[in-house]
């Protein structure tokens, strides 16, 4: 099973993304911040990331460049905020992200892109 | 309610909470950036959470308050009081909606009034965009108010020659040989509610110079309007290439058609045709001119009939766009002669076979019948590949490069699988990953990924993504590290480390009652142990069995204790739970009542059972709120006293064994003994004689006497008779006791002092008749035995003296109605149990005192509930029942 980490400060939105991940049969765990997020992706190999921007002790960007420094399997990430910020979004692929949506993140567009990164769809 | 509302109420109140509690701090320290940091991010955040929800009032609140929090972060706006009054005010607002939800499990219509005038009181704190704004949007001031430019907010065909001639010049002017893409943008009816603003999706159109917005229906009158409901259809004149049109509308691609015109379709010369053509001489010269190739002379003939025109008239306009083809496209003779000849009808030229080639159509455009180009849907596919290609060309050699590189490439792969091209891609693909992994630079993929074809080609959509400065490090303000910043950012292993504050878990109260019952009940039929080992040894006559059940009992009953205490525990809470809601309350009353008043809170970690801490909620807030009241003075007379214009209101927890001592200070006038008695003798709470007679700090405990209020005037904040005998009343019920010392112009202090628990009551066992009875020790003041001699009746009472004062003495038989007397000892003494009530001990005859013992109250259930002569039962350890008295019944 395809496991994906979803990190945002906001349980109500880890809990919906929860929601559309689980029941496209993914294995879905949880982070609250960028910290936390980098301790779960140094024990686990994720297949994905779900990243929020802002949150506290380390931001989304923090948590990529954080991630992509290091010698680990490389998953793709997703970032997801609320703002679309030109700036934002450029900042987020330097970072190491690989796709910027921007909230609220409707749950068929969340997984269409999920499917598409992990390889698990025939368009 | 589903699970995911659930949790986004209960996330939302601590998010709200957090709010309230960070701007009473910024308050305090107004130029603390952390602060202001860590309070947007909560804005922020429960706005995001909203959005996820239909609940637009309150999306719309907190978006005018997250901009608000947006602009104190840049320092655009100051912080202020009257700031944080607005924000407070639109944090009610949204709790009192989830309020709403968590009863109706919706939200009403009538809010978004309240809605919208919140937002608005938050926004008019906003500064006006200044001229430096509006740039950042190019073309954009000005442009979208159709009114202005002569678009109807009508229904209105969508024409070229709706789009103003100065737009449309411009376009052409500035249009790259790609010509320019009319966008129509249509977006969905319920897209306001799915977090969507069209309005600044199309401001945002790369490569804008004009748009408009018409309705997409007449509009219907004011009553039916649903102004939720978009019929917005925009047209968008833009000189991008088509695509990072698709890019930048890549969710709302449905929703938009993109025609890709040749620059010079532009060209609709409009105006009065002032009669009809008229020009035959100009347009022979003209054309002369144009087919020998005298371009400046065509040029001069043109300018020179310009300067002779009126410019509304047709002919102008005509020669205007001239002008520009000439100077842009000097080459482009069938553009002039079109426009040249129309001049003989002045009709607008027939353009339509300059419309763009198809064979130059990039991927997702498709070719209507017509010829004009129209979006169709990007794939998924290559959209998020053209992402990949461009992240593969960020080169900006910071340390994550490689795994960027790397990640990119999971993605990429990830798209191979998901076209089902594994197979025979995968050899390329690995050796262009390799190659550029060894160089750590993603040119080799890149390139690569554009040699593929069919469904992974990439179109060459954005590969310059806005913004991405290919090459370019990052800018240094944003913080990019150069060595990795490993050093402020921990990394161990303990939970603690990771979790945002402490772990908690909401459980609901009545699972924790449960337990707590279970518990008791446990703790309590644990107790038949030994009474069984001692019938074992006695009854059956095996001690050795009777032994082992006693070391059992051992193990139990430690458990027991254990889980007895770990319960107690859970249900602990710290007293600032309740000391939370100052700062708020002294700031708003204080400043309604124009009283300068500083809170200090000290103790906050001090832990009580929750049913104390809950109990202690509203007696706090009334001697609070009386304290601002009645004991600070105003300012002015603070000063005239001598004391600093501001006064300190001290709120002080504190752990005494088994006791919270909770302590409520303040430096105001102080209670003056004399206004008390005045004031109590006029309202008949006291006689003359009691008058005269009483103390100054029996005086001053007055204050609790029901019906006693000494404010001059009624206030909305206190004042309104009901006073501190309901404070007493409240604190009494969780067996707590209240105690009032006040200096005249120094100042008051109110000390309460509760258990620490409820879930144990201590109890005096107390025999008659036979019987055996619980008393509260709480209101037990002393056990003493009297001579029957010493006892006085008085008509139909007893009393006796003790220490000097009359005791009103009752017999508990006849209280109960049992028949027999009180018992004497062999002394001729009767055993007296002197209790307080109110405040006068009343002595109670009873038979024989027993021991006292903690037992677990259970108040009366069913039937039972009606006797209120007693507080409850609860089990003993032999398995019997104890019943507990409720004196102040009884009595």
């Amino acid at each position: 099973m395809k496991r994906i980490l979803v990190i945002d400060d906001a349980a109500t939105v880890r809990m919906y993304h929860r929601n559309t991940l689980e029941a496209a049969g993914f294995e879905v765990h949880e982070a609250v911040n960028g910290i936390e997020a980098l301790e779960k992706a140094l024990q686990c190999a994720y297949d994905l990331y779900v990243v929020d921007i802002n949150m506290p002790k380390l931001d989304g960007y923090g948590f990529l460049r954080e991630l992509r420094s290091r010698d680990l399997p490389q998953a793709p990430a997703i970032m997801v905020s609320t703002e679309a910020e030109p700036d934002d979004e450029a900042r987020a692929f330097a970072a190491g992200a690989n796709l910027y949506l921007t909230k609220p993140v409707k749950p068929d567009q969340l997984l269409g892109q999920v499917q598409l990164l992990l390889g698990e769809v025939n368009p | 309610m589903t699970p995911l509302l659930a949790q986004f109420l209960s996330e939302a109140r601590d998010f709200l909470q957090g709010i309230g509690e960070k701007l009473m701090e910024l308050e305090r320290v107004p130029e603390d950036k952390d602060l202001i940091i860590e309070l947007f991010r909560l804005v922020h955040t429960l706005k995001g959470n909203t959005g996820l929800f239909d609940f637009p009032e309150m999306t719309r609140v907190l978006h005018a308050g997250e901009d608000l929090m947006d602009a104190i972060r840049d320092g655009r706006v100051s912080y202020s009081r009257d700031l944080a009054d607005r924000l407070l005010d639109a944090m009610d607002f949204i709790s009192t909606l989830c309020d709403e939800i968590t009863r109706n499990g919706l939200l009403g219509a009538t809010h978004a009034a309240d809605s919208a005038r919140l937002a608005d009181s938050l926004r008019q704190l906003l500064p006006l965009p200044g001229p430096a704004h509006p740039a950042a949007e190019p073309g954009a001031a000005g442009a979208i108010p159709a009114g202005q430019q002569g678009v109807p907010m009508a229904v209105q065909p969508w024409n070229l020659d709706a789009i103003p001639e100065p737009a449309r010049l411009e376009a052409y002017r500035r249009a790259g040989a790609e010509g320019v893409v009319l966008v129509r943008y249509v977006p969905g009816e319920g897209c306001f509610f799915q977090g969507e603003d069209p309005l600044f999706q199309a401001r945002q159109t790369p490569g804008w110079v004009w748009g408009g917005i018409a309705a997409r229906e007449p509009w219907p009158g004011l009553g039916e309007l649903d102004a939720y409901r978009s019929v917005l259809d925009f047209r968008i004149l833009t000189i991008a290439p088509p695509e990072p049109l698709l890019d930048h509308f890549r969710y709302v691609l449905d929703q938009v058609s993109l025609v890709p015109l040749q620059a010079e379709a532009l060209a609709l010369p409009q105006g009065d045709p002032n009669g009809g053509p008229v020009y035959e001489d100009f347009v022979g010269d003209a054309l002369g001119h144009l087919d020998a190739g005298r371009l400046p002379e065509l040029e001069r003939a043109v300018m020179a009939l310009l300067e002779l025109s009126n410019p509304d008239l047709w002919l102008a306009s005509a020669l205007r766009w001239l002008l520009a083809i000439l100077e842009k496209q000097p080459e482009h003779r069938q553009a002039l002669r079109s426009l040249i000849e129309s001049l003989k009808t002045l009709q607008p030229p027939d353009w339509s076979e300059l419309h763009r080639p198809s064979p130059a159509a990039p991927p997702g455009i498709g070719v209507l019948e017509n010829g004009t180009q129209v979006l169709e849907p990007a794939s998924a596919v290559q959209a998020l590949l053209a992402r990949q290609r461009a992240i593969l060309a960020i080169n900006d050699e910071t340390p994550w490069q490689r795994g960027r590189i790397r990640a990119a490439a999971a993605a990429i792969a990830g798209c191979l699988k998901a076209t089902g091209r594994e197979e025979h891609a995968l050899a390329g693909f690995e050796s262009a990953l390799a190659a550029s992994l060894a160089v750590n630079r993603g040119e080799a993929l890149g390139a690569w990924l554009d040699r593929q074809k069919g469904p992974m080609a990439v179109p060459q959509v954005a590969c310059t993504l806005a913004g991405a400065t290919p090459a370019g490090p990052e800018p240094p303000a944003e913080g990019a590290p150069g060595p990795l910043p490993t050093e402020d950012i921990r990394f161990g292993r303990r939970a603690e480390d990771s979790a945002g504050g402490p772990r908690s878990l909401k459980v609901d109260q009545a699972k924790i009652d449960r337990l707590m019952d279970l518990i008791g009940e446990m703790v309590v039929s644990k107790n038949a142990l030994p009474y069984l080992a001692g019938r074992a040894e006695t009854v059956f006559g095996v001690r050795e069995l009777s032994r082992e059940i006693k070391a059992q009992y051992a193990v139990i009953n430690r458990i027991a204790e254990e889980m007895q205490d770990a319960i107690m525990q859970v249900c602990m809470m710290p007293v600032s739970f309740v000391f939370q809601r100052f700062p708020r309350l002294v700031r708003d009353t204080s400043r309604k009542l124009g009283k300068d008043v500083n809170l200090v809170l000290a103790g906050e970690d001090t832990e009580a059972d929750k049913a104390i801490i809950e109990a202690l909620g509203d007696p706090l807030v009334h001697i609070v709120r009386n304290s601002l009241d009645h004991g600070f003075e105003l300012p002015e007379a603070r000063l005239a006293a001598g004391k600093p214009a501001a006064g300190t209101l001290t709120i002080r927890a504190s752990q005494e064994s088994d006791r919270v001592l909770i302590e409520i200070q303040d430096d105001g006038k102080g209670i003056d003994p004399l206004v008390i008695k005045r004031k109590a003798y006029e309202t008949g709470v006291i006689d003359e004689a009691t008058l005269d007679r009483i103390s100054d700090q029996e005086a001053l405990n007055l204050v609790f006497a029901p019906g006693l209020s000494t404010a001059a005037a009624v206030s909305d904040l206190s004042g309104r008779g009901v006073g501190m005998d309901v404070v007493r009343s409240a604190v009494e019920k969780v067996h707590g006791s209240i105690q009032l010392e006040s200096e005249l112009g120094r100042g008051t202090r109110i000390r309460l002092s509760l258990p620490l628990s409820m879930a144990v009551t201590n109890v005096m066992i107390i025999e008659t008749d036979g019987q055996i009875f619980g008393v509260p020790m709480d209101s037990v003041i002393e056990t003493v035995r009297v001579a029957r001699s010493r006892i006085r009746s008085i008509k139909n009472s007893q009393a006796t003296v003790l220490r000097g004062r009359i005791v009103a003495l009752k017999s508990l038989n006849r209280l109960l109605g049992l028949p027999s007397a009180a018992k004497v000892n062999a002394d001729d003494e009767l055993a007296v149990l002197v209790v307080r009530l109110g405040t006068e001990p009343v002595g109670i005859l009873v038979d024989h005192f027993r021991e006292t013992v903690d037992i677990i109250l259970k108040p009366m259930a069913g039937v039972l509930a009606g006797l209120p002569g007693y507080a409850g039962s609860a089990l003993m350890g032999d398995g019997s029942v104890l019943m507990v008295l409720n004196l102040k019944e009884i009595l």
